[in-house]
């Protein structure tokens, strides 16, 4: 299997002006070091929380913001430049779902034109075939094909959403990046486009990028999952893996912080004190370090590289060191 | 069991609008024991937080509580004259609201704004107020609330602004706190905190709480009573774990099945057909009868043209169903939840 996406070295830095004249006071690595590689067919999730980077990199991989740092391959080609983010002719082949379906299509327009928008800048087709094609995708996923007449402002969360999976899937992408796209809906909504996603995943042979802050859902749709803070990722595994068996102790904190719809797990929770650190001032060393329970001096210092342990890739002293065992006791002494 | 301290009976909430008028809470009985935690459940516009808002007294215009009581401690809050029920508010009954930032006063320092609350309800002056403020800010666990106290709410992180509210809301030892989706703006590391610290001062002040969400895994967590609404009525009523368990209501059924597990990956996730109806263009019969799997294959005329009663099905268990409830004439009629 090749890889149709991989990042190496990615990263993305905000530049934050301010005072009268704008100048520069202060820099933001909103990611940083990404190397990550998505294979035909799969789907990655991106989990974390918020501030940790996810949107950004989506943001990156799909050319709305140019990588400030790193290369981004696309089927075997490097396609990022310094300057203006992804070259046209990929952006066809990458298209993004955002998070929400309310404000993410113009209220003015036919929801028709909105979809058909990525074919007229493409210069694909004509009027009449682009109609059809819209009429087309409108029934993929689940609309009849005269809802292109219509306006958002007819349609419910869950019909809007449909419609922006549409607009991505218009010019027949091979990756379909995601970010949280049920974040919005309704459960009983969310489970609907969680299983068109998947539907459509394997009609069209889609890859995804799947970003999400809620890991139950990340669970049901990814084949991989990246665990990201404040920037960096912390541990990459295949899903079962992750679900079953995290490494990173930010990993494990996450995972049982999730409530579980079951009242039978209440209470058996590790917490994590402290709140995220601002990306503006991040802390030295690992990132995770002042709200580990098995931080030490080395951790302090020293930024963890993700280093292999079975199918798994993690960034911690603690787990290279063979510190990491004892988590649960950590926490439940703290 | 001693008299619950509070008693929700019979309330109704009307929306008027140019498309007619929207029943939004219809009939809504329900009680709260002290120290006890009940979860309102339901999906967007189910009527959970004008639930909420009508018990505290604070439903926003063009919305009228247009009949019922609402009992603290016997006392009816809706008869009570509005200098009455600004006592009571913030004093014997408060409130937390999903958007912490939005809530707070950006203008004055959140030190000031706690301070308030004592000031008001416990006629404390300046210096007594602040250091009471201090104290709580520690209790909620705000590190060095001594200079927090001067910060105005844009220097708060979300977590940190929920825990002022809480603090607020909690200054005065309330008998019942509201709490409306309290963590939903929140990343879960932080919701953990934020729940268990609600479930902590629960613990030390016997506050009893009607906590409103859309998590199914914030219910579980949390819940000792649940009641699930669906286009403003309740559907469902019982005990934490008999509703998980055990739910009878075709809706919550449906409900619970389409959460996605994180224990394993499901091929396919259960979806609920269609969408909650208008409130001004309710169906005939059960409100949930269009969108009902279980009605499409029971062939039941009353699910069409009847609504059925909330009618008790066990031991502190309430379902609102023709299918799963017992019938009308049955002698187990025990309308409501008393």
């Amino acid at each position: 299997m090749s890889a149709l996406l991989e990042l190496r070295g990615v990263r993305k830095e905000f530049v934050i002006r301010g005072g009268a004249l704008q100048r520069v006071v202060g820099r933001v690595n909103a990611v940083t070091d990404i190397d990550l590689s998505i294979e035909r067919g799969r789907t990655l999730g991106v989990v974390g929380e918020s501030g940790c980077g996810k949107s950004t990199l989506a943001r990156v991989v799909v050319g709305l913001h140019p990588a400030s740092g790193g290369q981004i391959i696309f089927d075997g080609k490097q396609i990022n430049n310094a300057t203006s983010g992804i070259d046209v002719a990929s952006t066809r082949r990458i298209q993004m779902v955002f998070q929400d379906p309310y404000s993410s299509l113009d209220p003015r327009v036919p929801v028709g034109a909105s979809i058909a928008e990525g074919l007229v800048v493409h210069g694909i087709g004509d009027a009449a075939s682009q109609r059809q094609a819209v009429g087309e995708i409108l029934q993929r996923v689940g609309l009849p094909a005269q809802a292109a007449d219509r306006y958002p402002h007819e349609f419910s969360g869950g019909q809007r959403q449909r419609i922006g999976i549409a607009r991505a899937l218009i010019l027949e992408p091979e990756l379909l990046v995601c970010d949280e796209p049920t974040s919005a809906l309704d459960v009983s909504v969310q489970a609907q486009i969680l299983n068109l996603l998947r539907l459509l995943k394997k009609q069209l042979n889609l890859t995804m990028m799947f970003i999400s802050h809620n890991l139950a859902v990340v669970r049901h749709i990814a084949d991989d999952v990246m665990v990201m803070y404040l920037g960096h990722i912390v541990e990459v595994a295949p899903a079962a893996t992750l679900f079953a068996n995290p490494h990173h102790p930010y990993s494990q904190a996450l995972l049982s912080a999730t409530p579980v719809a079951d009242p039978d797990q209440r209470g058996k929770r590790l917490r994590l004190a402290g709140e995220l650190p601002s990306p503006l001032n991040p802390p030295s060393g690992c990132p995770f370090h002042p709200r580990c329970p098995l931080a030490n001096d080395r951790c302090k210092a020293e930024l963890p590289a993700l280093t292999a342990v079975g199918p798994t890739r993690v960034a911690c002293h603690a787990v290279a060191e063979g510190r990491a065992f004892s988590l649960h006791q950590a926490m439940a002494v703290q | 069991m001693s008299e619950p301290i509070l008693q929700i009976r019979n309330l109704s909430t009307v929306f008027s609008t140019r498309a007619g008028d929207a029943l939004a809470v219809d009939a809504v009985t329900l009680d709260l024991n002290a120290g006890e935690t009940l979860c309102i459940v339901g999906e967007s516009g189910c009527g959970k937080s004008i639930t909420a808002l009508s018990v505290a007294g604070l439903v926003p215009y063009p919305g009228k509580v247009v009949g019922g009581e609402v009992l603290l401690t016997g006392a009816d809050l809706r008869k009570m004259t509005p200098a009455e029920t600004a006592k009571v508010r913030g004093n014997r009954l408060s409130m937390i609201f999903q958007d912490p930032s939005s809530a707070l006063n950006p203008v004055h320092t959140v030190g000031k704004q706690i301070a308030e609350v004592y000031r008001l309800h416990k006629g404390m002056d300046a210096k007594q107020a602040e250091a009471a403020a201090v104290e709580l800010l520690g209790a909620v666990g705000i590190p060095d609330p001594q200079r927090r106290m001067k910060a105005y709410p844009h220097e708060m992180s979300g977590g940190m602004a929920q825990r002022i509210m809480i603090a607020m809301a909690l200054a005065c030892q309330p008998e019942v706190l509201i709490a409306d989706e309290p963590t939903t703006a929140l990343d879960v590391t932080i919701q953990a905190q934020i729940l268990e610290l609600m479930r902590q001062l629960q613990k030390d002040f016997g506050t009893a709480i009607i906590l409103i969400t859309h998590d199914l895994g914030v219910v579980a967590e949390m819940a000792d009573h649940v009641a699930v609404m669906y286009a403003g009525q309740i559907v469902e009523y019982a005990d934490v774990r008999t509703l998980f368990k055990s739910p009878k209501h075709p809706y919550t059924q449906a409900l619970l099945r389409s959460v996605p597990s994180m224990g394993a990956s499901q091929d396919m996730l259960e979806v609920i057909e269609g969408r909650v109806p208008q409130l001004t263009n309710l169906p005939e019969g059960c409100l949930f009868a269009p969108r009902c799997a279980v009605r499409r294959t029971a062939d039941e005329s009353r699910c069409t043209t009847i609504t059925p009663d909330l009618l008790r099905v066990g031991p502190g268990h309430h379902c609102r169903c023709w299918l799963t409830a017992p019938s009308a004439d049955e002698s187990s009629r025990e309308v409501e939840l008393v």
